[in-house]
């Protein structure tokens, strides 16, 4: 047990037994208590059956002294001889002991031939062998001292209690050796259940740790507390494997996204360099150069943006407005530009709706919606905002939810299933929207700002065209009429 | 509670037959004749296992007989 103590790196083997095991410490309490709270029980049981029958003769004896004292009082020895062969003769269950003795030691009275060498008077308990007609036993005998020298001896032959409190003590015993069994069994059992439990976590875990990202914990099915374990780690496992998709997925797509305009950028300088004839061709040069080079700039900005957003850090900024106006605002840019396009644009909008949240993103978001819509658009088409509140099922807290619908919806090109799923990826683009203007990230922002308000974005098909919507949970309080500032909405919230 | 080392057990006295006649005798000194049908027949039985070596046989019928004796007022 001494050399896997020692065990030095995490990953040595465990020993058979490893002190510093959890599952060992786990199953030592387990037995330990056991046996302790079994150890307390059957002493309980021993204490109430034996020591009481001990209780019994010790007390039969002591009263059994007093009665005989007063004789003595009253009528001296030849007195006490009389009581004491009257005890002798009704003794039926035939197991009381008396002996008087005078202060030479010889014979007064009693059913004992001699006084013991080795009792004293001096009031102790005693256990003493006896002689009877067929067998020895064993007698509990105290002594007294009587004036005048005088000494009695009173006692009870306790073998059959003896018989009956050996059978006790046996017994009790063996119930706990069972019990200890018992509870080295159990304890072995808990030992092997939590190995079970970590090694599997452990397992896991490490094949992770050396990069087999593809592994999961095992699920049994039970619903326990084990798979409930099993079933977080799995959660966590996915979601960190997601990001890290994400993570190299955006990295291989600034890689690329960015190197385009860099290197049209650079060919654009250096043809410029070697063939330009006049000023002219190269100022116009270094404007495409330039201009490519703001698309990057422009790229790295929409990224950090999202970035920032995800964070969460921008979630102190919200405040209670009315997103109607907010909207409008927005409506009256694209209203120009979807003209241009030769595109028709209604709007749906109640006349008052109150939110809790960014302003300044969540225009950026319905922006960029329109944006989309008017892009992706052949003319004549119809592109429609909407907004409205809906009330949804009651939620976990009992109260009956709000929730915020904000649609944007286009008779374009639209998309496929498969794309629909991949469009809020950052720098995702269509087959078809390769011959567009644009990077990819516009419903990435979109995404990240809907989810900084805890709402989703759906895309779903409107053959012909796409319809993006946007729904956010607004706060309980929204009875608070609009025009109210927001710091009056908190107290009343508070 | 002390327990005795001493190899030599003490001898209990009234496991004897004479223990056995004494019982008797003191059966007997209660009025000799009026005794009733059932303490003379246990005084009997009490004797005989006493003679046939069965003492604290006997004795616990002789015992027997004395304290229903005590209890029948004469
Ligand atoms: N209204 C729409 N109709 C059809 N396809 C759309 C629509 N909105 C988005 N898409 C598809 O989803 C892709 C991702 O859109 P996203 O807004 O993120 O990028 P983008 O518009 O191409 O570029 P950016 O918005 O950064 O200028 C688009 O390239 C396009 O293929
Ligand atoms: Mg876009």
């Amino acid at each position: 047990m001494s050399a896997p103590v020692a065990s030095n790196a995490a990953g040595a083997q465990p020993g058979f037994l490893r002190l510093r095991s959890v599952s060992l410490r786990f199953a030592l309490v387990y037995g330990i208590l056991f046996v302790c709270s079994a150890l307390l029980f059957l002493s309980f049981i021993w204490w109430g059956t034996v020591g009481l029958l001990e209780h019994r003769v010790e007390q039969a004896i002591t009263i059994d002294s007093r009665a005989l004292f007063s004789v003595w009082e009253e009528s001296g020895p030849s007195g006490l001889t009389m009581i004491i062969d009257d005890r002798l003769e009704q003794d039926v269950d035939d197991n009381a002991l008396y002996l008087l003795v005078n202060k030479d030691g010889k014979w007064i009275a009693g059913n004992l031939a001699e006084w013991p060498r080795q009792i004293l008077p001096n009031h102790h308990w005693f256990s003493l062998p006896v002689q009877r007609a067929y067998t020895q036993d064993i007698a509990k005998v105290r002594a007294y001292a009587l004036p005048d020298g005088y000494r009695l001896l009173i006692g009870r032959d306790i073998s059959g209690r003896t018989l009956l409190r050996k059978m006790l003590t046996d017994t009790l015993l063996w119930a706990w050796i069972m019990v200890s069994l018992l509870a080295i069994g159990g304890g072995w059992l808990i030992r092997r259940l939590f190995r079970h439990v970590i090694h599997s976590i452990s397992r896991t875990t490490q094949a992770i740790t050396h990069g087999d990202m593809s592994r999961r914990m095992p699920v049994q099915g039970s619903d326990d507390e084990l798979d409930e374990i099993a079933k977080t780690i799995n959660e966590m496992l996915d979601r960190i494997s997601r990001l890290m998709d994400g993570v190299r997925q955006v990295s291989n797509a600034i890689a690329h996204d960015l190197r385009t305009p860099i290197t049209r950028a650079r060919t654009q300088l250096e043809d410029a360099a070697l063939h330009a004839k006049n000023e002219a061709e190269l100022r116009a040069a270094i404007d495409k150069a330039v201009g490519n080079l703001d698309n990057v700039t422009s790229i790295c900005e929409a990224l950090l943006r999202i970035a920032q957003i995800e964070s969460g850090a921008r979630r102190s900024a919200f405040t209670l407005f009315d997103l109607i106006p907010a909207l409008q605002d927005v409506c009256e840019l694209y209203e120009a530009v979807a003209e241009d396009h030769g595109l028709i644009f209604k709007q749906n909008l109640p006349t008052h709706l109150p939110f809790f949240g960014d302003r300044a993103m969540f225009q950026q978001a319905v922006a960029n919606l329109l944006d989309n819509a008017i892009k992706f658009s052949p003319p004549n088409g119809t592109i429609t905002l909407s907004a409205e509140i809906v009330s949804t099922a009651r939620r976990s807290d009992g109260n009956r939810g709000k929730l915020l619908n904000l649609s944007v919806t286009d008779e374009g090109i639209g998309m496929n299933e498969e794309d629909m799923a991949r469009a809020s990826e950052r720098f995702f683009r269509a087959e078809q929207a390769r011959n567009t203007p644009g990077s990819g990230l516009g419903l990435a922002l979109v995404q990240a700002i809907v989810q900084l308000h805890d709402g989703q974005l759906q895309l779903a098909s409107n053959s012909p065209g796409l319809i993006t919507r946007i729904e956010i949970p607004l706060p309980d309080a929204e009875i608070v009429s609009p025009a109210t500032p927001p710091a009056e909405h908190a107290i009343i919230n508070s | 509670m002390r327990i005795m080392p001493g190899p030599k057990p003490i001898i209990i006295t009234s496991d004897s037959v004479a223990f056995c006649f004494r019982l008797s005798r003191v059966i007997d000194s209660y009025n000799k004749g009026t005794l009733p049908r059932k303490i003379i027949q246990l005084r009997e039985e009490g004797t005989d296992l006493c003679r046939q070596g069965l003492v604290r046989s006997g004795l616990a019928r002789l015992r027997r007989a004395i304290i229903s004796l005590k209890r029948t007022p004469p």
